[in-house]
């Protein structure tokens, strides 16, 4: 894992590779990118369901919902 | 890349791919507009955001195991000579081949070739982004279904389900050259009626069996009550931007260029082809389309009386119908095949939803779903006998191998992942949303938000004119 992978572009461009930064990081990256990815389920899940609950309370009070039917 | 003519083909065929995913984008843009459309106004912004957020999670979990799939599954696994996983160097997401690449020799350790590596640094990116924008069309046409009840959990989990899991499986299966569906049943399916359509509206089906319909959408002897579009031009927009859109989607089903030889044909010449490898044209193909769109529509009217909504439905279920064969099928077999898919997508779902009370607010599981299904089984009958490779052992095309194929599709691959996992979803109440939450609207803040902000725009506007 060297950088930069490209430090001259007078080669022969028959022989480059990959040329993107820090090559050979690849796996990590995509365990931090799979970790990221679960994660923002969990995260929404948890969020979603929040929201809803407060909602659900939101409308039971008053003359919101209502309110809501007639607007809507 | 060692000749010229090697260099120009593949340099072309990248452009081709890439020249695709921006028109299949409107595919995109035109089901986000549908079921906005389609949607009441308490539930436009949430309707928006469901579509919109499966585009970086199905992506994601593309790059992650989604292309994987494609190469490693062809054999089923152990389905086809007990044969497993195929090794795919240049799919999985830590290969070099997945980011920029010039093409050089494979780095130490690689078990890529010279060759793999000078064809796959240029195709593999575009290719990658035009099998992931089927698979945001897959996941896009069971999002329309589910409209203003799902929580949008549930359904990103969904998509990501059909987008990066499913329905890759089923194209490896049975959308590649390779597959064991197209060695053992000789299936053929070129447009992909199951590959996307029929798994889609059967993955809408599985879901809607859990979710239920919609409050108020059936009267109390059952018959369904009509609710009306938001608003029907966008709907229709919407509906024209998906055609537009399958222009890219037939474009980028096909290989632009390659030799006879490579194909298991002769002589010296260059063709198109299928994803099957089977010669095809553009030509033919755009014939095909716009004779199935106007077979379908044409249909699609006749049936409904006249309804502009399932008026263009129809043309896009004729499409989807013709779809499996339009490589190979004469323009007027086109027009007529389309005609008979959208006449039964449109006569399907209006049984269903009264029989089994199934609410599908945009209608895709019988436009993508019973016209994909009825679209293989007419293709096996209309190409029996074709040969579905131009590589020896293959099985020809057949309607017992399509009719299979079907029910792999929408049956297997569809109905039953989405309703086991819908089942999951309910048994743990994250499934649908509330039922004070369905009744105010999924907007209901920024809609109390908006006329509270609306009353005070009002009085002041009423104030400065009365100072004046």
């Amino acid at each position: 894992m060297v950088n930069p992978t490209i430090t001259s572009w007078a080669v022969d461009l028959a022989q480059v590779g990959a040329i993107y930064p820090w090559v050979g990081s690849e796996r990590i990256l995509y365990l931090i990118g799979l970790a990221l990815w679960i994660g923002f389920h969990v995260w929404q899940i948890r969020f979603e369901n929040c929201k809803l609950k407060m909602e659900e309370k939101q409308l039971a009070k008053g003359d919101t919902l209502k309110k809501c039917i007639d607007v809507g | 890349m060692d000749s010229d003519i090697g260099a120009l083909t593949v340099i072309f065929t990248e452009f081709y791919y890439w020249l695709t995913i921006p028109l299949m984008f409107l595919i995109h843009v035109g089901f986000c507009l549908y079921e906005v459309g389609a949607s009441r106004r308490k539930n436009t912004t949430h309707t928006l955001l469901k579509n919109v957020m499966l585009i970086p999670l199905v992506t994601i979990t593309f790059y992650f195991f989604g292309w994987w799939i494609y190469f490693a599954f062809p054999n089923g696994p152990f389905i086809f000579e007990g044969k497993g996983l195929i090794a795919a160097p240049n799919a999985v997401p830590w290969s070099e081949l997945m980011g920029a690449h010039l093409g050089g020799p494979p780095a130490d350790g690689s078990i890529t070739t010279v060759d793999d590596n000078a064809f796959w640094a240029r195709i593999n990116g575009v290719f990658w982004a035009a099998f992931l924008l089927f698979a945001w069309t897959a996941a896009s046409i069971v999002s329309g279904s589910l409209i203003e009840r799902v929580r949008n959990q549930a359904f990103w989990i969904l998509a990501v389900m059909i987008g990066s899991v499913t329905w890759v499986i089923d194209a490896a299966w049975g959308w590649h050259w390779d597959g064991w569906m197209v060695k053992l049943l000789g299936y053929h399916d070129a447009y992909a009626s199951g590959v996307i359509h029929a798994i889609a509206g059967g993955t809408a089906l599985g879901a809607l069996v859990h979710l239920g319909p919609r409050l108020g959408k059936f009267r109390k002897d059952g018959t369904p009550r009509n609710i009306p579009l938001q608003n029907p031009w966008l709907v229709s927009i919407g509906l024209f931007l998906i055609y537009t859109g399958f222009w890219g989607f037939y474009v980028a089903c096909n290989v632009p260029i390659i030799d006879a030889e490579s194909i298991g044909a002769s002589g010296a010449v260059f063709t198109a082809t299928n994803i099957y490898l089977t010669p095809t044209t553009l030509s033919a193909i755009t014939l095909n389309f716009l004779l199935s769109l106007s077979g379908g529509l044409l249909a699609g009217y006749a049936v409904s009386r006249g309804d502009a909504f399932w008026t263009f439905s129809g043309g896009l279920a004729g499409v989807i119908t013709a779809s499996a064969g339009n490589d190979l099928y004469h323009p007027l077999q086109a027009l007529f095949i389309g005609a008979i898919g959208a006449y039964i997508a449109y006569v399907l779902h209006n049984w269903v939803e009264r029989k089994f009370k199934i609410d599908d607010a945009v209608g895709a599981v019988a436009v993508h779903g019973y016209a994909g299904v009825v679209g293989l089984i007419i293709a096996g009958f209309v190409l029996w006998g074709y040969p579905s490779s131009g590589f020896e052992g293959y099985a020809p095309i057949t309607p017992w191998g399509q009719a299979i194929g079907a029910a792999i599709m929408f049956l297997f691959l569809g109905f039953l992942p989405a309703w086991v996992v819908c089942g999951i979803l309910k048994m743990f109440g994250v499934l649908r949303i509330p039922k004070k939450v369905e009744l105010a609207g999924l907007d209901f803040r920024n809609t109390i938000a908006d006329a509270a902000d609306m009353k005070e725009l009002k009085s002041s506007e009423i104030a400065e004119a009365g100072k004046k």
